[in-house]
């Protein structure tokens, strides 16, 4: 028998076997399909942020007691300091809609010609993965006297102020 | 040394034709691997969120050759979009209300055919002219459980595979759950003598929704003001029977307190199934330490002065192969 | 024995088994490292600022009903002429949106066209041009026709 050639056989089952169990380990091992992307998750938090904004905005009084143009009606014109907060109807009614999810709102307006911007409810520090959801609203002095806000508008004057909600996941 | 006889020994042939079939194999194998797991899962995201985006903020379309509007659940032989939202007025292009879901078009929308809600929708991929479908689970889920309307839950599609990978999008909106009537309680009446802690309501059958009444603004007149009970055509109802009360604040319920105060917004729930006849039910609300000095008639017509009411849900669109 | 140590003529068959796998291996590493998979969907629905120019279309129509409730107040309670005050009042509140969306990077610009008013119906229609431009998107409305009844 000649033993030279023995070993190109074995030679050839041995790289044949090895290229199959590479690829058997390399399918079985890694997984190929990629989890889900932090991209998505923005987009998924992004839309459920302006949803809940959209809907406290136009919600009927029967749904939700104190629409968005309401709730920023009543508000004293303080500040929030950090602990707590200073608008607190909107914050419950935000809470109950979004749950597992926190968030910050800021007050954009403009006084005396320039705009300002007004921290009204403080949940903490937002994380990297933020995303920011606007929506306007407009005030008169009938609206903020109602709802007793301590917004000094005249009669016949329109203030558009926008809810900044700044919202990151848990 | 080189070997000058011109053969090839047998058993190099035998190694190297093993190796050659090897590397066919995987060479066939490798590239179809990765083109699947990356081309297919772009267009997951996409169909998820197109369709979630359409159901929740469109109103949807229907249209034939003489005409077209948004009012598809009236016309679901020529559905051209289904879409869930509301719009008020069908004749004009801007008012549809995004984020606001109407009762009959969830209905309407399970009870469309299989194969034209996922051609509508578009819940299938196109990979050189032949269709592939995707499995997808569509449901509405209120207090974390699913949207119960008409006793059906409102999930459509197959439960979603543990195994494979999906696509999944939450919209949050308000959903049509039933009819509502918000009431100054000042101006509700009584055909008792003046002053009375009885009122009455006059609630026209037949139902086919439940409905709630909210009433506001009491006029207190004692120390522990609340709601003792409710009669209907006479005969008292029992609670979380046939009815539940409780109390509203900003957008959460709570149970009622011991005592109501006079910005308080108390509601009370009634199955539609306690009006099920063609006839002018009675509703009589009595209250302690609440008056009401207006006297009847008119009574407080709810069926005339109610609206829809709204509640919020969560939809769940998930898709995958 | 020894013929069998020095045969070294079908190690290249081995070793390009071995390169192969090398090279199966090193793919697998890559396209765990791609997680471009859902990058030009996200980044599409992130980009287009669909709620922002929902946002001032709805927000234009509001303000219009409100600024016709005021004109009408201010004409019942002056001798202003309806119009007039109707201009003043929409002019302010497009000012203030320009301020607030150029915060954000938006250019908008929301001009009163043409205001019609019906006095024995109480109702209106305004033609109001809406116009918005962002890095990459552009969007314009004019006219757009709103209704304001009573």
């Amino acid at each position: 028998m000649n033993d030279r050639a023995q070993i190109h056989t074995l030679e050839g089952l041995a790289a044949a076997i090895l290229m199959t169990l590479t690829m058997l380990a390399v399918t079985q091992g890694t997984t190929i399909v990629t989890p889900q992307n932090e991209l998505a998750m923005d987009v998924q938090l992004e839309q459920l942020a302006h949803d809940a904004l959209a809907i406290v905005d136009m919600t009927p009084d029967t749904a939700i007691q104190y629409n968005l143009t309401e709730c920023v009606s009543s508000w004293d014109m303080g500040e929030s300091t950090g602990v707590g907060d200073n608008l607190e109807k909107l914050d419950e009614e935000l809470a109950y809609l979004l749950p597992g999810i926190r968030y910050n709102v800021d007050l954009v307006y403009l006084s005396s010609g320039k705009v300002v911007t007004k921290p009204v409810i403080i949940n903490g520090i937002a994380t990297e993965n933020d995303v920011v959801a606007r929506r306007l609203v407009a005030l008169t002095n009938e609206t903020a006297s109602t709802m007793g806000g301590g917004w000094n508008l005249a009669d016949d004057e329109i203030k558009i102020v926008e809810v900044r909600m700044t919202a990151w996941k848990v | 040394m080189i070997n000058e006889e011109g053969q090839i020994a047998v058993d190099f042939l035998l190694g190297i034709s093993l190796f050659l079939i090897a590397l066919m194999f995987v060479v066939q194998f490798i590239p179809g691997l990765f083109m699947s797991g990356s081309a297919g899962e772009s267009s997951l995201d996409y169909t998820a969120y197109r369709t979630a985006t359409i159901l929740t903020e469109d109103p949807g379309w229907w249209g034939n050759s003489t005409s077209s509007s948004t009012d598809w659940e009236s016309h679901t032989n020529d559905i051209m979009r289904i879409g869930l939202a509301v719009d008020d007025d069908n004749s004009s292009k801007s008012t549809n209300r995004p984020n606001i879901i109407s009762r009959d078009k969830i209905i309407a929308m399970m009870q469309v055919n299989e194969s034209i809600f996922v051609d509508r929708l578009g819940l299938y991929d196109n990979v050189n002219d032949a269709v592939f479908s995707y499995g997808y689970n569509i449901s509405i889920i209120k207090d974390k459980q699913y949207l119960s309307i008409n006793n059906t839950a409102i999930t459509r599609g197959d439960p979603a595979p543990p195994d494979r990978e999906t696509s999944r999008i939450t919209r949050l909106m308000l959903v049509e759950t039933g009819r509502v009537a918000y009431i100054n309680a000042t101006e509700l009446t009584t055909n008792l003598t003046l002053p009375s802690n009885t009122s009455l309501i006059n609630v026209r059958g037949p139902l086919s929704e439940n409905i709630t009444i909210q009433l506001g603004q009491f006029d207190i007149n004692g120390t522990n003001p609340s709601l003792k009970y409710v009669k209907l055509n006479g005969s008292t109802l029992t609670t979380s029977a046939d009815y539940t009360v409780y109390e509203k604040n900003g957008a959460t319920r709570s149970s009622p307190g011991s005592s109501l105060d006079t910005d308080d917004v108390l509601c009370l729930d009634f199955n539609s199934s306690l009006f099920e006849y063609n006839q002018t039910y009675s509703l009589e609300l009595t209250f302690s330490d609440i008056r009401f000095t207006r006297s009847a008639p008119p009574y407080f017509e709810f069926t005339e002065n109610c609206e829809p009411l709204y509640e919020p849900a969560y939809l769940n669109v998930e898709v995958w192969q | 024995m020894e013929s069998l140590k020095d045969d070294t003529k079908g190690q290249w068959i081995a070793l390009s088994g071995l390169v192969i796998s090398l090279i199966i291996i090193s793919l697998a590493l890559l396209a765990n490292q791609a997680v471009v998979a859902g990058f030009y969907s996200s980044n599409a629905a992130l980009e287009l600022p669909k709620e922002n120019i929902r946002e001032l279309n709805l927000q234009t129509r509001e303000n219009a009903r409100i600024a016709m409730d005021i004109s009408r107040e201010i004409n019942a309670s002056s001798n202003q002429s309806i119009s007039t005050a109707y201009a003043s009042i929409f002019d302010s509140c497009s000012s203030q949106m320009r301020y607030i969306y150029a915060l954000h990077g938006e250019t908008i610009d929301v001009t009163l066209a043409n205001m019609t008013y019906n006095n024995s119906s109480s109702s209106g229609l305004v033609w109001a041009n809406i116009s918005f431009q962002d890095a990459k998107t552009n969007y314009v409305s004019a006219p757009e026709i709103i209704e304001v009844i009573k």
